[in-house]
């Protein structure tokens, strides 16, 4: 499904925090989001999920204005932060009805689950924790499955890498791999961790205070050696 | 899924932190909320009596039934500050494919199941039963018709606490009709109640207009609330994002920070507090709560008698422990760490504290001593009496109560002090602050003397007031020890 932002702008008291004039996204692409703290990914991907409001402009996915309709949240899965979690449920309690959500039968929902078995650990399934009661990385973990677990056709995810472990570092990057390339999904994912990104995305977009700066794809660039160049020239 | 989403709610109440305590502790708090609906509807049952006894010229129906718009102003009044109607438990479902309508229901739906929406049935059951005949008149019908006035009320609050356009002349409205209210009882109190009275007897007599008028208005209010909530979904993620207006150091900080030895705590405690939204609300609402329970007080309260006094005792001792004390009890806050981390004495920081407790409550005491002064002179000295009792022994047994407390402030807004943070057994200690003011009370009944419970407390205060340094130093000692283990606990949460 192919992703289109036009005109986007988002302010906060009156301070410009997002501008996007055009940017399109096409069907099966990985686009990996990079920039700073404050350099407007997580409003992105917000505006993207209609979560707020856009001052101008819109973003459209397969077509649909996110903010005149809620059909492309059928095939959309997403994880934000753990707001998106429901902490009085355990997580076997939140896959479940998850899937109910998206229509999946609780059968199918266990089909999936074996996916990320190893991913999840053993921390987290049968153990009759909330999920309020979980660390923040088994949170993490938690709601990035939740989001894969639906099939999306859109996954849409905001430093997905963050508070895991080294290992789960790996795995999930496998998995978004293969649910990019196997499912054809398409991806917007946030991160700081430059290394994962250039091994798993298509096509990166480096933000600067709300602005696309650069627009790499590091199959045609080769490594991201531009994004990592920009950084270490902002830490001098 | 309006269904499952309502499952939902059972399962967050049950699983709750507040269910996740001891059983004596569940034990404790059914039998209050026992003790409380049964206080209620024992109101219920004996103000018909009462009321005859003391007034025998006016029937009770027609003192209760009319003076409906008060107590409906009152309940009004009251849920501005109990009843909460927090828009974040839908958070979870906003990126989800479940339309925003169907949330906007669910939240409309959890907000009727507020307590506060059914109390006033408790009084009203058996009071229609002494008071309307059924032979002519249906009962069930006539609290039916309570339950529509209270709906109303629930839906004007509703309406107020979800912000919109509306909200803001709704706001002013209520205020316009709150004074009419209070200039029409004043200047033509029998029309009032008789129209009152009216009303009710609709009810009870089944006349289809006393329910739908009540009935439409609820239904107008709720959709109005179910659009706006629509909309006021982008805020919950926006308001995050907005910029605090209390950041930045003001006029009241500099003037704390320039204390001597104890200011740069006291910066910390009040930023702590003016930061996180319920404390706030309590620190900003202290100063009119005072001057309204002065007010209440002078003009209305009188010596009820023995068992009644002491009532009036737990529930102003009461009353103040849980306006200030609560925060004295969390001060544990996520500023501990950089005490606890570095060399500060644990005395100077309990010290600290306490004083700044202290200026709130002092400030309290004299501004409500200064009306009651005026007012009522037997109520200054019961209420200066139980406020010096509450600034020497209640701090000192809810500091020494909070050393071992391992829950703690966040300043995001969501948990202060509040029950849900506590074990059971700290939780009940925090409940004595209520009750140990009783024997104090009884042995002051029995002295020889006028007001002598009044002195009483307010001797044992002094007291504890006088001697503060010597139990602050052992207090400090004891939160020495203890800090590290605290320090663990809060890791844990």
């Amino acid at each position: 499904m192919k992703i289109q932002i036009q005109r986007l702008q988002k302010q906060y008291s009156g301070h410009t925090v997002l501008d996007i004039p055009e940017l399109d996204i096409a069907s099966g692409e990985l686009l990996g989001i990079v920039g700073n703290n404050g350099a407007g990914k997580t409003t992105m991907l917000r505006l993207a999920l209609d979560l707020i409001e856009a001052n101008e402009g819109h973003i459209s996915i397969d077509g649909e204005k996110v903010n005149e309709d809620t059909h492309w949240k059928r095939h959309t899965g997403s994880f934000l932060d753990e707001g998106f979690l429901i902490g009085f449920l355990t997580p076997e309690e939140y896959f479940h009805f998850n899937g109910e959500v998206y229509g999946m039968s609780p059968a199918q929902v266990d089909e999936g689950l074996e996916l990320y078995k190893r991913f999840l650990g053993e921390e987290i399934l049968g153990t009759d924790k909330y999920i309020r009661q979980l660390s923040t990385g088994n949170k993490q973990k938690v709601g990035i499955v939740a989001a894969m677990l639906v099939n999306p056709s859109v996954l849409m995810l905001d430093e997905p890498f963050n508070f895991l472990d080294p290992s789960s570092q790996l795995i999930i990057r496998n998995i978004l791999k293969d649910v990019n390339q196997l499912r054809g999904a398409t991806m917007m994912i946030s991160s700081h961790n430059i290394n994962h990104l250039a091994d798993i995305c298509s096509r990166v977009i480096l933000l600067e205070k709300g602005l696309i700066i650069k627009d790499i794809r590091p199959e045609v660039n080769g490594r991201l050696d531009e994004v990592e160049r920009y950084f270490a020239s902002q830490a001098e | 899924m309006f269904r499952k989403l309502i499952s939902h709610s059972w399962q967050m109440m049950r699983r709750s932190a507040f269910f996740e305590k001891s059983m004596f502790a569940k034990g404790f708090i059914a039998f209050v909320i026992f003790f409380l609906v049964m206080n209620l509807y024992g109101l219920g049952r004996s103000l018909p009596l009462l009321l005859n006894d003391q007034f025998p010229d006016l029937a009770p129906a027609e003192w209760v039934y009319g003076a409906l718009p008060l107590i409906l102003l009152g309940d009004l009044f009251m849920r501005f500050f109990i009843q909460k109607v927090p828009a974040s438990h839908v958070v979870p479902y906003l990126h989800l494919p479940l339309s925003r309508g169907s949330l906007s229901g669910y939240r409309l739906f959890r907000s009727w199941l507020h307590p506060i929406n059914f109390y006033l049935l408790f009084f009203f059951y058996p009071f229609i039963q002494m008071t309307i005949n059924p032979a002519t008149s249906n009962q069930e019908l006539g609290l039916l018709g309570i339950f529509l006035l209270v709906g109303i009320n629930h839906s004007i609050l509703m309406l107020i606490r979800t912000p919109g356009k509306e909200s803001k002349w709704l706001g002013f409205l209520l205020l316009i009709l709150l004074l009419t209210t209070g200039v029409a009882y004043y200047m033509i109190p029998e029309k009032i109640m008789q129209e009152s009275l009216n009303i009710f007897l609709a009810f009870v007599y089944a006349r289809p207009a006393a329910f739908m008028v009540p009935l439409s208005m609820i239904i107008l209010l709720q959709l109005i609330v179910y659009r706006q909530t629509i909309k006021n979904f982008y805020q919950l993620y926006e308001s995050g994002e907005k910029v605090e207006k209390t950041a930045g150091r003001n006029i009241i900080e500099d003037l704390l920070a320039s204390v001597p030895v104890y200011g740069p705590y006291w910066v910390l405690e009040w930023r702590l507090l003016s930061r996180n939204r319920r404390t706030k609300s309590s620190l900003y609402t202290f100063l009119p709560m005072s001057i309204a329970f002065a007010v209440y007080a002078g003009f209305w309260l009188t010596e009820p008698g023995q068992t009644g006094m002491a009532m009036v005792y737990i529930l102003i001792a009461g009353g103040i422990g849980s306006m200030h004390l609560q925060h004295a009890f969390s001060w544990e806050s996520h500023f501990f760490d950089y005490i606890a981390s570095r060399d500060l004495p644990m005395e100077i920081f309990v010290r600290a504290k306490y004083y700044f407790y202290l200026l709130i409550g002092g400030i309290q005491f004299l501004l409500v001593s200064l009306l009651l002064a005026f007012l009522n002179i037997d109520m200054m000295l019961l209420f200066a009496g139980i406020s010096l009792y509450s600034m020497g022994l209640g701090f000192y047994i809810y500091l020494r109560a909070g050393i071992r407390h391992s829950s703690r402030m966040d300043l995001q807004g969501k948990a202060s002090f509040n029950m849900e943070g506590v074990s059971g057994m700290k939780m009940l200690l925090g409940l004595l602050q209520f009750l140990i003011i009783l024997p104090l009370v009884i042995i002051g009944f029995l002295l020889p003397v006028p007001h002598g419970a009044a002195l009483l407390v307010g001797i044992t205060g002094i007291v504890f007031l006088i001697n503060h340094r010597r139990w602050i130093k052992k207090l400090g000692q004891r939160l020495e020890a203890r800090k590290h283990i605290n320090l663990a606990l809060y890791r844990e949460k």
